[in-house]
């Protein structure tokens, strides 16, 4: 008769007891206390991070993940998160630092944060390291409508696809003073730009080269993927890494240790190959 | 003999039973909606009147008596969800329906301020509000309270049972869709815009069926796009808003070209047009979408019978400094060289006062209600366009080679000369009260920025108080000569509605958390209360067993704490909170 | 210590009027029958009865999902079939009105700790029926959050799977599992959010049986019903958000 109550009391002291190692320990112990990393990604991010027809998360982002916590000797929990319609501030803030107010985020880790010391400076609650690749903007074409994208003034007379609110959609519109604009469609999501390239309805597809080896997958003999023709755009290329707070430097080089393993190991080539993704070094 | 008396008593209960129900069955009607100026027992609409004017014939509560203003009573929203309360409340047969932070609705008893029922709305994990979790208020029809959520869903209640009657999507949470503005109902027809972030979403204005919920009519707002209007049961296109697409805008720009209705709008029975502003182009950045972007940042009037536009009038054409047009639009009998104008009153974010003549759309005025535009020096009133300066943020492209661009300061800030929060008019003293702030802006393209872990390019801003010692300005402007007869300066940020009264009292409320009296002719302060937490709800007035009653919803919230730079130092101290206060006369 | 505490609460949160209702002793012995009885019972006639045989594990392995089935054994005309728990927070399981169905049901509750289940049965006369047993059950079924993993995803909330099973007398078994968060409200900022209403009917629309589910039933409900005829099966019904649910079972 006396067992209810006295499993709440026991329930009570574990609470209690979890709060004060909490408030104690550094990011690092916790994980390891815990046995989890909580991994925030984006929601909707194919090739990166998505739910597959099964309901679940996977991706080059989600597989990394796991790969990092399975070499600290911990479990992964996952943390989808909604990109911010803003920028990537309100995303680290969400994620990372402080947690949403509708109650998810504040997790461990962040992946696919862009390492830059230009943008270090603007979110200093956070630390940007361990950069695992190099993306860049890339152009996939039709080689049958386009003989050869040597110059974007191809598109003055050609139609090009782009996911909107991206870099690509950005420059596309207003470099040249807007003289390409009539001819750049918008798209919802690049799973709709890729299906419209796919289709014909564009000879041409603007987007981050892993969006764009994953839309083609082994369909390369109609299309090419190439480097933008643009000189000296800066933005068009940079360090995708991981984000942890500021404050957590045990983890942050826990973490960098099992990235440069990955690395070493070979175990990263066979996430993004299994991905279909090129494994371009990041730069210093 | 007692036999009879007995079967008396039992048949004037009979009857007396039969009235109660059909007066219950009956409920809200558009009769009592359409009349609510004079009904002085209920607050039965958004804007108190259709046509927004926020203004009661009531005066036991006046200048002379606001002194002995005391508490009825006040109720705690509870729970940790103490955010932004900005909600109007709604008030009949002697309850309150007052709406509250993360879609919550509350129904009170508006004698004891006992709560009655509450509805929780379950909000999506997903749901990324803009500025946020507020809610402005609900609407009644019939024996229904009606509210809009933040994951884009239209609510219908039952007012006795808080019991969901019917439940409407009004868009997609997951495209960026969200929705807080207080719906209204005109002629059986509940009437709302939508809220949404950048992210692609295209303004519209939709009609359903109060009683079902059933769409009747819908009118996107941005040219090229179809409306839709139920023909034979059927929903089918109508015209296409603006004759046919790419007229102002560039490319396929306008297929997501914002527009946002995002605070509802009002209704004028003499011309029987829904009047509602709507929001600023999207991207944000102007250089992407040359041409005015029609119907962007402008004021519209729709014939609510069919959804179609009678008239536009854009108050930003090619907005580029976040001016939304969405301010509400106030009807009005405009008295000038002896003559009576059927006109209406905004308040534009763009700093501008303007007074269109409600029949046409023609300007008739616009008037500075700040005191700094760097944007444009004034309205030509011939072409109805702004008269621009030329400053204009830089075009973030630019800094594709990774170079800052340069600052430009521009004022209004992006928050507006006046954001949502709705102004009163005054029908005895002629005026306009208007919660307007002092702000500007720097902005600047910055060298390297991110989104969704991909590069974008992007500018940076921050908000700058104009002045040292306030920010917020409640600010009384003649319509007829656009000159501000009296203001009241407040330290934080003004961001509470307005209710003006018969008793020559004019109430708003500030972020330092007091509801405060001015009288009305003078702008004196005259009274004020501490409700604990900062006021940005809508202040309303009702009338019960012959007392008048003053309710606020009291929360500190809304977009002004999200955002940073020296607006927050100013605002950093307010505290939380989420209730509703009521006051009535001392009687000693 | 503990118990008499909450026998205290308890009794005291029962009206006087209470007095007057004849409450039979309990076969269960739960302290909580005589709040049950005034909740739900108050002055109509109340029998323990054998004849309605319910059947739980006699511990919970998941105290958010325990499974429970009851069977009403020749009793003539059953109205009405209630299922309560006496020492949960939100004691009110169901309601089952069996029009065209046989006295069964099927479902799986959530349970606040260890407590008699009960389901009684009305037949035509007003008499309530009532059997019952205890379960065992760790604390917290009602006021723990779920499991993240097992989250239902925002798109499929309503969304039904439905099986039929032939009886051996020519009658049908129905399962059906609605994909539903059915949060009992009882977790801060988590507001309830439960199927509330659900219409068998048949496939000329005559209405077979309709259910009215409380707070307590679990995560995505899974629940049995039986009929005396074969043949399609429209379900349909909301919940008290007003999300409507539809679905035929061919």
């Amino acid at each position: 008769m006396n067992r209810i109550p006295l499993a709440a009391g026991l329930l009570c002291a574990l609470g209690l007891g979890a709060g004060v190692a909490l408030a104690n320990a550094d990011a690092l112990s916790t994980v390891r206390e815990k046995g989890v990393l909580r991994v925030a990604v984006y929601k909707d991010f194919p090739p990166y991070s998505y739910t597959d027809a099964n309901g679940r998360m996977t991706g080059l982002d989600v597989e990394v993940g796991r790969a990092l916590a399975e070499r600290m000797g911990v479990a992964m929990s996952l943390e989808p998160i909604p990109a911010s319609d803003e920028s990537m501030e309100d995303d680290l803030r969400n994620a990372v630092w402080k947690g949403h107010y509708m109650g998810w985020g504040a997790a461990d880790v962040m992946l696919h944060v862009p390492v830059n010391a230009d943008f270090q400076q603007r979110v200093d609650k956070v630390t940007l390291f361990a950069p695992y690749y190099r993306e860049l903007v890339a152009i996939a074409y039709d080689k049958d409508k386009i003989p050869d994208l040597n110059s974007l003034d191809v598109f003055r007379k050609e139609k090009v696809g782009v996911e909107m609110r991206t870099v690509a959609d950005q420059y596309l519109i207003t470099t040249e003073s807007g003289a390409y604009i009539n001819n750049v469609r918008h798209f919802r999501t690049p799973d709709a730009a890729c299906a419209a390239l796919k289709s014909g309805e564009v000879p041409a597809l603007a987007a981050q080269r892993g969006q764009l080896e994953y839309c083609l997958g082994g369909d390369r003999a109609r299309f090419v993927v190439t480097t933008v023709p643009a000189p000296n755009v800066r933005v068009f290329e940079w360090n995708v890494g991981m984000a942890v707070r500021a404050s957590e430097p045990g983890l942050r080089d826990a973490l960098g240790d099992a990235m440069e393993s990955l690395r070493q190991d070979g175990t990263l080539q066979k996430i993004f190959d299994a991905n279909h993704v090129s494994l371009n070094a990041p730069a210093h | 003999m007692t036999d009879s008396r007995f079967l008396k008593h039992r048949l004037a209960l009979g009857v007396a039973m039969l009235l109660g129900t059909a007066a219950a069955q009956a409920g809200v009607t558009d009769e009592m909606i359409m009349n609510a100026d004079k009904d002085t027992q209920n607050v039965l609409t958004w804007g108190i009147t259709l046509n927004g004017q926020r203004y009661s014939p009531l005066k036991a509560i006046n200048a002379d008596t606001v002194k002995d203003l005391v508490p009825a009573w006040a109720f705690s929203y509870g729970d940790e969800k103490q955010r932004g309360q900005e909600a109007q409340p709604l008030v009949y047969n002697g309850r309150m329906f007052v709406t509250a932070s993360y879609s919550r609705l509350f129904a009170l008893d508006a004698r004891t301020g006992q709560m009655l029922w509450k509805y929780e709305h379950r909000l999506p994990d997903a749901i990324l509000p803009c500025c946020d979790v507020i809610n402005r208020g609900a609407a009644l029809y019939g024996d229904l309270v009606i509210f809009a959520t933040l994951d884009a869903q239209l609510v219908a209640l039952n007012q006795e049972t808080g019991k969901v009657v019917w439940k409407q999507k009004l868009d997609n949470y997951k495209d960026g869709y969200s929705n807080s503005a207080a719906p209204i109902v005109v002629k059986g027809l509940v009437i709302t815009g939508v809220s949404g972030g950048e992210f692609g979403v295209v303004g519209r204005v939709d009609a359903r069926d109060a009683n079902t919920g059933k769409l009747v009519w819908s009118r996107p707002v941005i040219e090229g796009f179809p409306g839709k209007i139920l023909k034979d049961g059927q929903l089918v296109d109508s015209d296409i808003t603006g004759g046919a697409a790419n007229k102002t805008w560039p490319g396929d720009m306008w297929q997501m070209g914002g527009g946002a209705t995002w605070l509802g709008g009002l209704y004028d029975a003499e011309t029987d047009s829904i009047l509602i502003g709507t929001g600023n182009p999207a991207p944000w950045n102007a250089h992407t979408r040359p041409g005015d972007n029609l119907y962007t940042a402008s004021s519209l009037a729709i014939d609510p019978a069919t959804g179609k536009i009678k008239w536009h009038y854009q108050t930003t054409p090619n907005d580029g400094f976040d001016f939304d047009g969405v301010n509400e639009l106030v009807s009005f009998d405009l008295h000038k060289d002896g003559k009576v104008i059927k006109a209406v009153g905004k308040a534009d974010r763009n700093g501008f006062f303007y007074v269109l003549d409600r029949t046409d759309g023609k300007l008739l005025s616009a008037t500075p209600f700040v005191t700094k535009q760097t944007w444009a020096t004034g309205v030509d009133l011939k072409t109805g366009r702004p008269i621009e300066t030329g400053v204009r943020p830089g075009d973030p492209s630019k800094s594709a080679d990774g170079k800052k661009g340069e600052t430009v300061f521009s004022a209004p800030s992006f928050l507006g000369g006046k954001n949502w929060m709705p102004m009163a008019y005054n029908k005895d003293t002629g005026l306009f009260y208007v919660p307007a702030n002092e702000w500007g802006m720097d902005i600047w393209n910055e060298p390297i920025s991110y989104k969704k872990g991909a590069a974008y390019l992007g500018a940076g801003f921050t908000i700058k108080p104009l002045y040292e010692d306030y920010i917020g300005a409640l600010r009384a402007i003649d319509p007829a000569t656009g000159k501000i007869v009296w203001e009241y300066h407040n330290p934080a940020p003004l961001w509470g509605g307005v209710l003006t009264t018969a008793g020559n009292l004019v109430f708003t409320g500030t972020p330092e958390g007091f509801l405060k009296a001015f009288d009305a002719k003078t702008g004196k302060e005259l009274w004020k209360f501490q409700t604990g937490s900062g006021v940005v709800g809508c202040p309303v007035t009702w009338e019960m067993d012959g007392e008048q009653y003053i309710g606020v919803p009291s929360g500190w919230g809304g977009a002004v704490p999200l955002w940073g730079g020296e607006v927050a130092k100013r605002i950093q101290h307010l505290s939380q909170g989420g209730s509703m206060w009521v006051f009535k006369l001392h009687k000693s | 210590m503990q118990w008499s505490a909450v026998a205290l609460v308890c009794a005291l949160a029962v009206p006087a009027a209470f007095a007057g209702e004849a409450v039979p002793p309990d076969p269960l012995d739960s302290v909580q029958w005589p709040a049950m009885v005034h909740k739900f019972f108050r002055d109509q006639r109340v029998v323990f009865d054998d004849a309605v045989q319910v059947i739980v594990p006699p511990a919970a392995e998941d105290s958010m999902n325990v499974p429970v089935s009851a069977r009403v054994h020749g009793l003539p005309d059953v109205q009405e079939i209630i299922a309560f728990i006496d020492f949960n927070p939100i004691p009110g399981v169901l309601s089952l009105r069996p029009l065209q169905a046989l006295p069964y049901i099927g479902f799986r509750v959530r349970v606040q700790q260890s407590t008699p289940i009960r389901v009684a049965a009305r037949t035509a006369d007003g008499v309530w029926h009532v059997g019952g047993a205890w379960v065992d059950a760790a604390g917290g079924g009602c006021t723990l959050p779920s499991a993240v993993a097992s989250r239902v995803r925002d798109e499929d909330i309503g969304k039904v799977a439905a099986r039929r099973w032939p009886l051996a007398d020519g009658g049908q078994r129905l399962k059906l599992r609605i994909a539903h968060p059915n949060d009992t409200g009882l977790i801060s900022g988590t507001p309830a959010f439960f199927v509330e209403e659900l219409h068998v009917r048949d496939a000329g629309g005559r209405e077979l049986a309709s259910l009215a589910l409380h707070e307590p039933i679990a995560e995505s409900p899974l629940l049995t019903l039986e009929f005396p005829v074969a043949g399609a099966l429209a379900i349909s019904g909301r919940d008290n958000s007003a999300t409507l649910i539809e679905a035929r079972v061919e």
